[in-house]
């Protein structure tokens, strides 16, 4: 609360018959900042019961207006002064000054009851301002509701007026105008970035092949020379046969549009069919092209892997990239931190490594997916074996990365995998490649927020499921984060 | 450049006729919705004598409101004021200010566990011995409580010490040492032998009882319930008092400094609900719309691995909801998470749910039935649906699941607003539920959120409707007290609901029952 030196310009008492007629407020006077949390419950509390209040926290609330001028608004406008009383407001200069004015205008216009203490802790009565001592406090301090009943039972019992303008609804606007956070949304053009990069063009034509009479080949897509899909007798690809050496005995061309949309009973697949071959293509060229840029692999669960960043692929610290529309940044993409070992009993490095697993979609837009990962190793290049020692440590990191951490991480690998350049050419056939850009899709939203006061929340109070989804076998994580064990 | 919408935050509404987003700021400035209902927290407590006092002691403190403790960071330094507001926690002004009715501290029944007949069953070296054995020395007490008292509980809350929640779960390992020898035990196959053909001897029989049910307290604590009406809150005492429980260095066990009021909230509010109040409901709802979330659970005891048990959950426009039991059946599709009714079962279960919907409504069956599930529906399930609705009421079927394909980031450190979404055609979209909540300042979760994959796979419906639907939906968990979920109630809590209906020898003995006794 704003000081207020003393008490010593009130009004002269023959006007105070004429002031009692506009006096019809509740002042609320506490410690700001200590007991801010229960005066403006209280406010509202009274408020939502039609009582006009004033408080310094509840400016504007029914539409009234605080008044700057403190000592004008509780010596003229003010029917009770409702002093929250407390071990902080027993010794705050603002609070006691208030409190004092208050004192005054009672003895002075001799009011019965003009100020009423409200205790909300245990501040012993001994302690207690000698100048409300021999006051009766409403006690609030073992529960804010039957304090709350008692005070109303007064207000009623004294003839405190209600007011139109105090509503529930009023205290809902008023709300909603200064708590709900809608002043931090604003209506402007907010560009998203995305996981999805644009694959450029597809080939035109697909091939789907049948082994020859004398082939024999286990199926395992590695083997070959070219990325390839096998499915019963069929085997999907874009390179043509000529490019398997004697593997393949016949092979049907297929123009790609065709066998994607159409459901033509000639084909010997499926539209769908089709369609997933081009994604496990597309992974796997995706996989065979950063394994050329020297990416090791790591299995994922579900059939999946990744790719991942070791220690030695890349000379500097951090790498940089830079988007079309100068967009840029730089970050590590291996990295290293010293953790103390209880198993071998002294201090070793232990070292993260960001990665990157492939997916595809052709509808709405023909993209590649690229999903971050983080991986752990002892010595940089062998990632751990075991899957709940890396979820843990992976958790453990994870919580410090936040929205650029990973942003920026993707841009930059995916960056140096394009070796700087505008696409990534993905070879899929001895004389073709698929390009995908670099730059991904971008996402217009048109609200945005304004972020300057926003913070990271800290783990206990995370309440959305983690984006891991190994985090939903957790049997905390199942109940919500609920206390019902 | 693909297009992201946004759905503004749904409102919740509170008594006075007021809406606002978050139920504590509903309920500390204008009450939960109904209005004297119930008239007061009318609670049974049962557990051990030291328990029950730490609960009693807690029910006590939050009459007053309960303020943080500033978080000790264990190793780590941080200045209070680092923190800023705490927008993120808003705070707990007592139960009888936020509820508008007293919780006293005296439960009308108050139960003991003898401590050593409890610490005796929950170190049982036999696992299946010791969790029923654990459950009876509440469960029992309980029903015979119920049998003879003419005062009964609205809810119970059951108190129990770390060691049960710690030896009474799936994958409970109790060390050697402190072992309980179980005076005769059964193989797993001698159990199913048992059980698939009771023997003459009752002796025999009432040994294998234990084996029938499922490795976890929760679950089977409350399926043994389902069928005396007893809805229980199971409490952790280091949930309550975790300063009482220090390890070595003399720091809590539990490190819930700074989640006082958020612990006090979240009990609060699922006290209340299992009291028979409604805390909020959806500030705009739709007349004439249920909401159904499928419940599938393999029942692992069964000798076909196809086995499963189904159920749905109908909500309206408040998270009270009813859980339907379906038929059990060959429902597993052996692949992970595929589950698919026959024609006759879809057609029964969802029969239940109209049929429910029309006793409340006047006989009038709704308009429209939303039938939420994490995978798409089979020609033959869709058609028993249909023809469970009748010709009254519209039926779609959504699919739910989290999708992993789609990232987007802002350009700041802070990520995508809750709310917004990206339509793919006209029966598929990508909601993000979460994301940046401007109430509380802050993404309440960690790294990028991913959103929910929608798919409108049967029947036909607006996918806005759809999605404003399902933002809404994430709102109605009255199990705990937050902002929002990541998930719609109709699918948050089908795990749950599935283990405890399969926890345990239930069929065909389960009532349609609130969803107050499953969770």
């Amino acid at each position: 609360m704003s000081a207020i030196a003393s008490a010593s310009s009130l009004a002269p008492k023959e006007h105070a018959w004429e002031l009692n007629l506009a006096r019809n407020m509740l002042f609320v006077s506490h410690a700001n900042p200590e007991d801010n949390v229960f005066t403006q419950w209280l406010a509202l509390r009274l408020a939502r019961e039609g009582f006009p209040v004033w408080c310094d926290l509840t400016k504007l609330l029914g539409g009234e207006t605080f008044w700057r001028d403190i000592e004008k608004a509780i010596r003229d406008r003010t029917a009770k002064l409702l002093f929250v009383l407390s071990r902080n407001s027993n010794v705050k200069d603002g609070a006691l000054n208030e409190l004092n004015l208050g004192l005054g205008i009672e003895r002075r216009d001799k009011l019965t009851d003009f100020v009423i203490p409200l205790r909300i802790d245990d501040l012993p009565f001994g302690d207690i301002n000698i100048e409300i001592r021999r006051k009766n406090a409403i006690d609030f301090s073992q529960s804010w509701a039957t304090g709350l009943a008692k005070l109303l039972e007064k207000l009623a019992q004294d003839s405190v007026p209600t007011d139109p303008r105090f509503t529930p609804a009023a205290v809902t606007q008023w709300w909603q105008g200064s708590h709900a956070g809608n002043e931090l949304l604003v209506q402007s053009q907010d560009i998203h970035l995305s996981n999805w990069f644009p694959i450029e063009a597809l080939p035109t034509a697909i091939f789907v092949h049948e082994l020859g009479a004398h082939a024999t080949w286990n199926g395992s897509a590695w083997d070959l020379d070219q990325p390839a899909h096998r499915i019963g007798d069929h085997t999907v690809s874009f390179a043509p046969r000529s490019d398997f050496g004697e593997l393949f005995g016949h092979s049907h061309q297929v123009l790609l549009d065709h066998a994607l949309n159409s459901h033509d009973p000639a084909l010997p697949l499926t539209a769908r069919q089709f369609r997933d071959s081009v994604v496990h293509l597309l992974r796997l060229a995706w996989d065979r092209a950063v394994g050329q840029r020297g990416l090791p692999h790591k299995a994922l669960a579900r059939r999946r892997s990744a790719s991942y960043f070791s220690k030695g692929l890349y000379d500097t610290a951090r790498v940089s990239f830079e988007l079309p529309d100068g967009f840029s940044g730089s970050r590590g993409l291996v990295g290293h931190k010293t953790v103390w070992s209880a198993a071998s009993q002294r201090k070793v490095r232990r070292y993260w490594h960001y990665g990157l697993s492939a997916d595809a979609r052709l509808f709405p837009v023909s993209v590649l997916i690229l999903n971050g990962h983080i991986f752990f190793s002892n010595d940089g290049k062998t990632i751990w074996d075991s899957p709940k020692r890396l979820h843990t440590a992976r958790r453990s990191l994870g919580s410090s990365w936040w929205n650029d951490d990973w942003r920026d991480r993707l841009l930059a690998a995916v960056s140096w995998i394009a070796d700087g350049k505008p696409h990534i050419a993905l070879p899929v056939a001895s004389s073709q490649n698929i390009l995908i850009s670099t730059t991904p899709v971008s996402f217009e939203a048109s609200i945005s927020y304004r972020d300057s006061f926003a913070r990271h929340a800290e783990l206990n109070e995370v309440t959305f499921e983690d984006t891991e989804p190994a985090a939903e076998q957790d049997d905390e994580a199942d109940n919500g984060g609920s206390v019902d064990a | 450049m693909p297009e992201l919408r946004y759905i503004k935050e749904p409102g919740l509404l509170f008594r006075h006729d007021q809406a606002v987003e978050d139920p504590r700021d509903g309920l500390t400035l204008f009450g939960p919705l109904d209005e004297g209902k119930p008239y007061g927290i009318r609670w049974g407590l049962i557990g051990p004598e030291d328990s029950l006092q730490r609960v009693e002691r807690w029910v006590s403190g939050i009459n007053r409101r309960v303020v943080d403790s500033e978080p000790a960071r264990y190793g780590r330094k941080q200045s209070p004021s680092a923190r800023g507001p705490d927008l993120a926690r808003p705070p707990y002004p007592g139960f009888h200010a936020a509820f508008e009715i007293p919780w006293s501290n005296k439960p009308v029944q108050r139960l003991t566990v003898p401590e050593k007949e409890l610490a005796k069953v929950a170190f049982l070296d036999d696992p299946h011995q010791r969790v029923f054995n654990t459950v009876n020395a509440y469960s029992e007490r309980i029903i015979d409580c119920l049998r003879r008292e003419e005062a009964r509980p609205d809810v119970w809350c059951v108190a129990i010490p770390e060691y049960v929640y710690l030896n009474c779960r799936q994958r409970s390992y109790v060390e050697t040492s402190e072992r309980v020898k179980a005076e005769a035990r059964l193989t797993r196959s001698e159990a199913k032998a048992i059980a698939a053909a009771p023997l003459l001897f009752e002796e025999e029989n009432k040994l294998a009882k234990p084996y029938e049910y499922e490795l976890n307290f929760h679950h089977q604590l409350k399926a043994r319930l389902l069928s005396h009406n007893a809805p229980t809150q199971i409490i952790r005492e280091t949930t309550i008092a975790h300063r009482d429980f220090l390890d070595s260095k003399g720091e809590p066990t539990r490190k819930l400094d700074g989640m006082e009021s958020a612990i006090a909230w979240t009990i609060s509010t699922a006290a209340f609900y299992k009291s028979g109040g409604r805390p909020w409901k959806l500030g705009a709802a739709r007349p004439g719309v249920c909401y159904v979330g499928l419940v599938f659970k393999q029942d692992e005891k069964h000798r076909d691995p196809r086995t499963a048990c189904c159920a749905a959950q109908m909500f309206l426009d408040s998270g009270d909801g009813v859980v339907f039991k379906g038929a059990v059946g060959p429902w597993y599709r052996g692949k992970r998470g595929l589950f698919h009714l026959s024609r006759e079962a879809a057609t029964e279960v969802i029969r239940m749910c109209i049929d429910s919907y029309a006793d409340r409504f006047d006989g009038e069956p709704p308009d429209e039935v939303f039938i939420h599930g994490r995978v798409r529906f089979e020609d033959d399930e869709w058609a028993g649906f249909l023809d469970g609705a009748g010709g009254k009421t519209r039926v779609v079927g959504v699919r739910i699941r989290d999708d992993e394909d789609l990232k987007v980031f802002r350009r700041s450190a802070f990520p995508i607003l809750r709310g917004h979404w990206f339509r793919i055609g006209d029966r598929m979209a990508s909601l993000w539920t979460r994301g940046f909540v401007p109430r509380l300042r802050s993404y309440p979760g960690l790294e990028v959120p991913n959103p929910l994959f929608i798919d409108v796979c049967r029947g036909e419906a607006d996918i806005e409707t759809v999605v404003r639907d399902v933002l809404a939906l994430t709102k109605l968990n009255y199990n705990s007290c937050v902002f929002a979920d990541g998930a719609p109630v109709t699918l948050k809590f089908a795990k749950a609901v599935g283990e405890i209906l399969t926890a345990g020898p239930l069929d065909g003995t389960v009532p349609p029952l609130p969803f107050k006794h499953y969770i």
